[in-house]
């Protein structure tokens, strides 16, 4: 890849790549390792890849990074989750609701966001917030685009549930 | 159980809402969703919620990529040789001194290196420069004329040497046979004719 289309690619492409990682993973540390490994990898690698082609090679390499260091949080999570005097040892991350200044709702929805299971909060993520259509989201998680759209309505729906779930628990206390 | 007609239940119409609402029914499908929505009151709560949550996500911002992260790509992604000046850079921020006596250093032997520092050269007029040369030619012109002249003389010496070799000759053969002829007569040994160089 020539340094001229890898620098385009950068400034065209670098700002979805930070922002998947930060929704996916609610930590901004984390997301900026995960960026930082993405474009090193894209500079490497990226000959390989169609220039049309980019966008999605981007968004699959960005969420299989993420999904490695969630698994990887999960297994130091377990192993180190109480020292045995009830203070945890590993600090858990700072939560998706503090990423944004958003509204009560919105900081509820991404709450929620993050309770959702893969692919589901990647589909919504990548359509909702990242605005990608459902073919590059397809080619990205190599779905097809029914599937897709079934994935992103159950996503929503699931949100949908979760804050209807909150809403009645508050209303009722 | 529904009271609408084609959907059974609320939660037939609530599982459809999100593809309801971004179009993604067939006509028939669509239409008796609406019609449910119209009249139900807690169906129609839950398509205001599903709503409210894609305007929700849609106004979520995208976030720039941070400046040391961006730094830090371009350093691991940059080749060697600019590497190598990148790091001489750095060290202006971390150690001013002694990259700045380093950079001293370099201006000061560029200086002493320079042209300018040279003696100039000597400015002659087109008259001289004329003149220079015309002494030039005469020169080489004299040097090959006397180049000539040698060569003219060693080949006469060298043809004069083969004459005189082959006169000597001619004057030993004779004597030899005047000698053989004496010495027939007085016994005396033959003497052989001396060499000479270049014949």
């Amino acid at each position: 890849m020539r340094r001229q289309d890898f620098e385009a690619a950068v400034a065209t492409h670098g700002r979805k790549v930070y922002t998947l990682a930060l929704y996916l993973l609610a930590n901004p540390e984390e997301a900026e390792d995960v960026t930082q490994e993405v474009l090193i990898r894209l500079w490497r690698r990226g000959h390989d890849v169609l220039p049309e082609k980019i966008r999605p090679w981007l968004v699959q390499v960005t969420r299989n990074a993420c999904i490695d260091v969630i698994r990887r949080r999960k297994g130091s999570f377990q192993v180190a989750i109480d020292d045995g005097a009830g203070a945890k040892l590993h600090e858990p991350a700072p939560g998706p609701e503090n990423l944004v200044h958003a509204s009560q709702l919105g900081r509820r929805i991404l709450r929620a966001l993050d309770a959702l299971s893969e692919p589901g909060r990647s589909v919504v993520i990548l359509r909702e917030i990242q605005g990608l259509s459902y073919q590059e989201i397809g080619e990205a998680l190599e779905m097809p685009m029914s599937s897709v759209r079934v994935t992103l309505h159950r996503g929503r729906r699931r949100l949908r549930a979760e804050l209807k779930e909150v809403h009645d628990h508050v209303a009722i206390c | 159980m529904s009271q609408f007609a084609d959907l059974e239940s609320c939660a037939d119409v609530l599982e459809r809402l999100e593809a309801w609402i971004d179009g993604d029914l067939d006509d028939a499908e669509a239409a008796a969703v609406k019609a449910h929505v119209d009249q139900c009151e807690s169906c129609r709560a839950e398509q205001q919620l599903a709503e409210a949550v894609v305007a929700e996500l849609r106004l979520m911002p995208e976030f720039d990529v941070p400046e040391k992260v961006l730094q830090t790509v371009q350093n691991k992604t940059r080749p060697a040789h600019e590497k190598k000046l990148g790091v001489f850079f750095e060290s202006f921020k971390s150690r001013p001194a002694p990259a700045l006596a380093a950079v001293a250093a370099v201006v000061v032997m560029a200086l002493v290196l320079s042209p300018w520092r040279r003696p100039s050269e000597p400015q002659y007029t087109d008259q001289e420069v004329a003149r220079a040369v015309a002494e030039t030619r005469l020169a080489f012109a004299y040097v090959g004329n006397i180049a000539q002249r040698a060569e003219k003389r060693v080949k006469a010496r060298v043809v004069d040497q083969g004459a005189a070799a082959q006169a000597v000759r001619g004057v030993w053969r004779s004597l030899r046979v005047i000698g053989e002829a004496g010495a027939e007569t007085a016994d005396l040994p033959a003497t052989p004719p001396p060499e000479v160089k270049g014949s």
